[in-house]
């Protein structure tokens, strides 16, 4: 039996650790919930722009050994690519064969400007895949092949693809900045050769997710163009924050941070003119506003929002309205962040990631301004919108939006099971009845309302929503309540019921899944005001209280004990008392101390 | 005759200024020719594995920094762990230190395997706007391994590049007679020889990790090179339970490292009691007695065990340095192990060694203050307060009262933190002797609105 429950404990444990869990709960209440949205290499991609797909140079399908051009192809077909995976590379390919290869190429008859510049193409890639197995010097032959190779060619396909091999070769060289320019102008130049996959990949690689320290460094050689600008300062400004935060460890501080975007400030201030001849002052405005709010001045960033002119195209950017909302929250102007919330939430334009931002967000405005029912609607359609087609990645988590999403559901499940009064639910249950997901919220009021022993109630609900096991369960308890008044007997009956029933008439089994305990944080969440800490630790006492049926079942037994005095009933009810308490789920409950001193207090009475 | 006349007087000054040149060499001043024309001194860190920027530090730019950015591991083959750490304080020159962290020599297939990771992170470090110069191998090699280590560090350095300088730790058993350093110095251009740790630590010991620095012994001993060096001084603490000796040591009980344990964790128990002294090194030793058993953590300590933390103090520093400076010749300058890590609060914090180090007055009158880091909240102001004691190990309690600017909404205790919040905006915190080390974070303040901390001491 103990090796047995051994396994089990440890089964239990590597499950537990193999699958970490989501863990928000409240988040509209870190500043970092507010920052701007991330940007990745799509996000910067112009919508339809028309690519050719053409096979690259020396990869067309050729019969074999016809002419010396065709070998070539043949030739240039077979280099192995380098395995970066291992350390231990397959050996480099012979470059004296591929060179003549080249040569007998360029001396066959009749070729055509176009494969002339094949020829001329093929021998740079031969560079610079022979190079790839870490010759730099052949690498830097490659780069100046295909830099002189720019300067002539015509055909267009050729161009695009030695664009994409230069800014490869600048890849391998560290030469970040070179490399993502020609990356960036690639991806929405009409007529390029190189997929969108290809670029989106490369730029990926190239920047990761902020471009990190090199982007920082070189980030003035941007302003050349606005597209670059933008695409630096957005990638630079991706939101940033230490997940230690959430977890009780001191705050972190970076001495770095603030300088970087003092100096983003200053260079947009410096390069007002380059942005303002793009998309007028709005694009300028924007990054404004998202480097300020990066910076942690949301007063700044309000003063910048009512500056920037509105127009149709700016006031409907799911950025413009995220980063005013946030403005607004962040100023405690909680009431004002609804209105561009609830356009990004409407927005045709949005993700679904920023209208679960919205959604969130709209949760957080509502608790601060204290309006249960919009923020039970917005935390409820959290819950059971459609997830199953988004990807949630783990564990870069807040990085990519997914925290919008709440997976957790601890938001929704306390408002259901404590936050929210019990009138309000019913009336937001009557007034949303086929809202999705209305089951669970009138499954909750019905376990709200066994707590308050309106079990008649509760079972007419259980059973409207078909929990039938429930619905019996409370008909039964109605019927031993209501003896209850009338014998002391009846009331052990009705003690004894609640007893051999844990977690099925008063706990809510619906929403938790085995982490309530988690969600009991009031204690240390410092994110809250006084009046809120209060309130939230009075009602997790309440709830620990009310949902808890061998603590309820206690209290019944001990008036029992009380007043059926040294009697056989007496001994059962203090027998049972004591069984009871000792098997309370302390870690959930808490109230230790008081429960050894009744344990003590039964078990002196039981000996007398 | 002429010849004889001219020739003897200047034959006697020869044999003197001989005599002259051999004593000097015997002593250790190894001075005129061997003497290098200008080395000069630099103070430095290492900055380890877990080391990370306090907020509290001055930002003041060191001269040098030797940053732990690999491992060397051997699996079914040789492999080379590296990545750079996202922030380093400021200096005018880094070091990349790779570490082996078995006991002998890694082979030829390591070195080349390290040869080309040094060289990727020596272009993501110059990426990032580092200063490299050069690369330090932290093998602790048998002594008598030492041939093998120097045809290691020959095999690394062939596909190094050429600007890249090697430097090696050194152990000080490497430099007695009769072993292979020469051939190990020679293919360096620095070495920088530890003195701390020199003896596996055990209960009837003496607790100390620093070692002291003669030198006049070293002095030749490390001059006879020709050869850049550095001495390498402890600056971190350690903590250890020792077990009850008394009246024999229990059988399979033995001495406990405790990685992030503070003096105030057991401070604040009434279980102990508390001895301090100094050791050799002029570390203090705080020997705190069980009382009674107890259940201390994860540790079950008997009447008698020990909870003993050795510190490092502006003493230690000062005392190394001192002697260090000393030796003279070739000698560049000191590094200390090693730059705290966020846990070590109560470790000398980096800009209370650099002041110890520059072997000033002490400063005449350092204040006590409290620093406020702001934190993420949306609604809220939130931030963690930290002390800087102007007296960190002081043999008294102190008491400070630590007043925010406005109300305070509520404050949430560091745990063991003897700290209460009196009244609205007042805070008091009772110190034990000798806790109040370093930064020492309080707790986290939350007000509705901006505040500023001021502290006092209570008297």
């Amino acid at each position: 039996m103990t090796a047995r429950r051994f396994l089990l404990f440890f089964l239990g444990f590597m499950l537990a650790g193999a699958c970490p869990w989501s863990d928000e709960l409240r988040e509209y209440l870190n500043a970092h919930f507010w920052l701007p949205f991330a940007k990745h290499a799509e996000s910067f991609e112009k919508p339809n722009v028309p690519r050719r797909d053409v096979p690259y140079a020396g990869m067309t399908a050729a019969a074999q050994g016809a002419t010396p051009l065709a070998r070539l192809r043949e030739a240039y077909q077979k280099i192995p690519p380098p395995d970066v995976s291992y350390q231990i590379q397959p050996p480099p390919p012979n470059l004296s064969s591929l060179r003549q290869a080249v040569a007998a190429a360029r001396s066959g008859p009749s070729l055509t400007r176009r494969d002339k510049e094949e020829v001329d193409l093929v021998e740079a890639k031969i560079e610079m895949r022979v190079g790839e197995f870490g010759d730099s010097i052949l690498l830097t032959s490659a780069q100046r092949k295909f830099l002189a190779f720019l300067r002539t060619a015509r055909t267009p396909e050729f161009q695009s693809e030695a664009r994409g091999w230069l800014a490869h070769i600048y890849y391998l060289s560290g030469e970040q900045t070179l490399a993502g320019k020609i990356y960036l102008d690639e991806l929405n130049r009409a007529g390029s050769n190189l997929s969108r996959e290809t670029l989106l990949t490369s730029l990926q690689i190239t920047y990761g997710y902020d471009g990190g320290p090199q982007l920082i460094a070189h980030l003035d050689e941007y302003f050349d163009t606005p597209e670059h600008a933008a695409f630096a300062i957005e990638l630079v400004t991706n939101p940033h924050w230490p997940r230690d935060a959430r977890h009780h460890q001191p705050f972190a501080r970076s001495a770095t941070t603030s300088q970087t975007y003092q100096r983003i400030k200053h260079l947009l201030a410096k390069h007002k003119d380059l942005l303002r001849s793009k998309d007028g002052a709005a694009t300028l405005g924007l990054l404004a506003m998202r480097t300020a709010l990066r910076m942690g001045d949301p007063g700044g960033a309000r003063q910048i929002a009512a500056s920037v002119s509105s127009t149709a195209a700016t006031d409907a950017s799911p950025d413009f309205q995220w980063m005013s909302a946030s403005a607004f929250f962040l100023s405690r102007n909680y009431a004002a962040a609804e209105k561009p919330l609830l356009a990004l939430f409407r927005s045709k334009l949005a993700t679904s990631g920023q209208r679960a931002a919205a959604a969130y967000g709209l949760c957080g405005v509502y608790w601060k301004t204290g309006n249960v029912s919009e923020q039970l609607r917005f935390a409820l359609w959290l819950d059971t919108v459609d997830r199953q087609h988004e990807y949630l990645s783990i564990p870069s988590g807040l990085r990519d939006l997914s925290v919008y999403w709440a997976s957790s559901s601890w938001d929704i499940n306390f408002l259901l099971d404590a936050g929210a009064p019990l009138d309000t639910l019913r009336s937001f249950a009557e007034q949303n009845s086929d809202l999705p997901g209305i089951r669970l919220v009138k499954y909750s009021i019905a376990v709200r309302l066994s707590r308050q022993g309106r079990y008649q109630e509760a079972a007419a609900l259980y059973k409207s929503i078909n929990a039938n096991r429930r619905a019996q369960r409370l008909q039964q308890l109605a019927q031993l309540s209501d003896a209850a008044d009338r014998s002391i007997d009846a009331r052990y009956r009705f003690a004894a019921y609640l007893a051999e029933n844990p977690n099925r008439i008063y706990y809510n089994d619906a929403i938790w899944q085995g982490m309530q305990s988690y969600v009991f944080q009031a204690a240390t969440d410092y994110r809250l005001s006084r009046t809120e800490r209060t309130q939230l630790l009075a009602a997790e006492r309440e709830l620990k209280d009310s949902q808890d049926e061998r603590w309820r079942a206690y209290l019944l037994l001990r008036d029992i004990v009380r007043d059926a005095g040294p009697s056989d009933l007496g001994r059962d009810a203090a027998k049972l008392a004591l069984r009871c308490l000792r098997r309370i789920n302390g870690d959930r409950f808490g109230r230790n101390e008081e429960i050894r001193q009744a344990d003590i207090a039964l078990s002196r009475s039981l000996q007398q | 005759m002429l010849n004889i006349g001219v020739h003897r007087p200047s034959s006697a000054a020869s044999f003197l200024i001989l005599v002259l040149i051999t004593s000097l060499l015997l002593t250790g001043c190894v001075a005129l020719s061997s003497q290098p024309a200008s080395v000069p001194w630099t103070t430095g860190f290492w900055f380890w594995e877990g080391s990370s920027i306090d907020p509290s530090y001055s930002g003041q730019a060191l001269d040098i920094v030797y940053v732990q950015v690999g491992t060397i591991e051997k699996q079914t083959e040789w492999r080379v762990y590296s990545s750079l750490p996202q922030e380093l304080p400021p200096a005018r020159e880094y070091w990349l230190v790779y570490r082996y962290t078995n006991q002998g020599v890694p082979d030829s297939q390591a070195a080349s395997r390290l040869a080309a990771d040094i060289t990727r992170r020596q272009a993501a470090a110059r990426d990032g706007h580092l200063n490299v110069a050069g690369v330090q191998l932290d093998i602790d090699s048998p002594t008598s391994a030492l041939p093998r280590y120097a045809d290691f560090i020959r095999d690394v350095r062939r596909g190094l590049p050429k600007e890249m300088q090697v430097s090696i730790t050194a152990l000080l058993d490497w430099f007695r007679d009769g072993t292979a350093i020469d051939e190990v110095i020679a293919q360096v251009d620095e070495f920088v020889p530890q003195f701390y740790d020199l003896g596996r630590p055990e209960p009837r010991r003496q607790a100390a990790i620093a070692a002291r620095i003669d030198a006049p012994h070293w002095a030749p001993v490390f001059n006879r090179f020709r050869k850049r060096f550095r001495i390498g001084i402890s600056a971190f603490g350690r903590t250890q339970v020792v077990p009850n000796a008394e009246p024999t040591p229990s059988p399979g009980r033995r001495l406990v490292f405790y990685g992030d344990l503070r003096p105030l964790d057991v401070a604040t128990s009434a279980a102990f009691e508390l001895k301090s002294s100094r050791n050799e090194a002029d570390e203090t030793v705080l020997s705190y007695r069980a009382t009674r058993k107890l259940q201390f953590g994860y540790q079950r300590l008997d009447a008698g065990d020990i909870v003993q933390f050795i510190i490092p103090t502006p003493d230690t520093i000062r005392s190394a340095v001192r002697s260090a400076r000393q030796i003279k010749g070739y000698m560049a300058g000191v590094v200390f192990f090693r730059w705290p890590s966020s846990r070590e609060d109560w470790a000398m914090q980096p800009d209370e060694v650099l002041d110890a180090a520059t072997l000033g007055a002490p400063p005449a009158h350092k204040e006590n203050r409290v620093q406020a880091v702001p934190g993420d909240c949306a609604a809220v102001n939130c931030v963690d307060l930290y002390l800087d004691s102007a007296g960190p190990l002081s043999p008294q309690p102190a008491r400070y009262r630590i007043r925010a600017s406005t109300p305070l909404e509520y404050f949430l205790p560091e745990q063991n933190m003897p700290v209460k919040l009196s009244g609205s905006s007042d805070l008091e915190l009772s110190l034990p002797p000798y806790c109040g080390r370093g930064h020492l974070y309080i707790g986290r303040a939350v007000s509705l609105h901006r505040a500023e901390f001021t502290v006092q001491v209570d008297q």
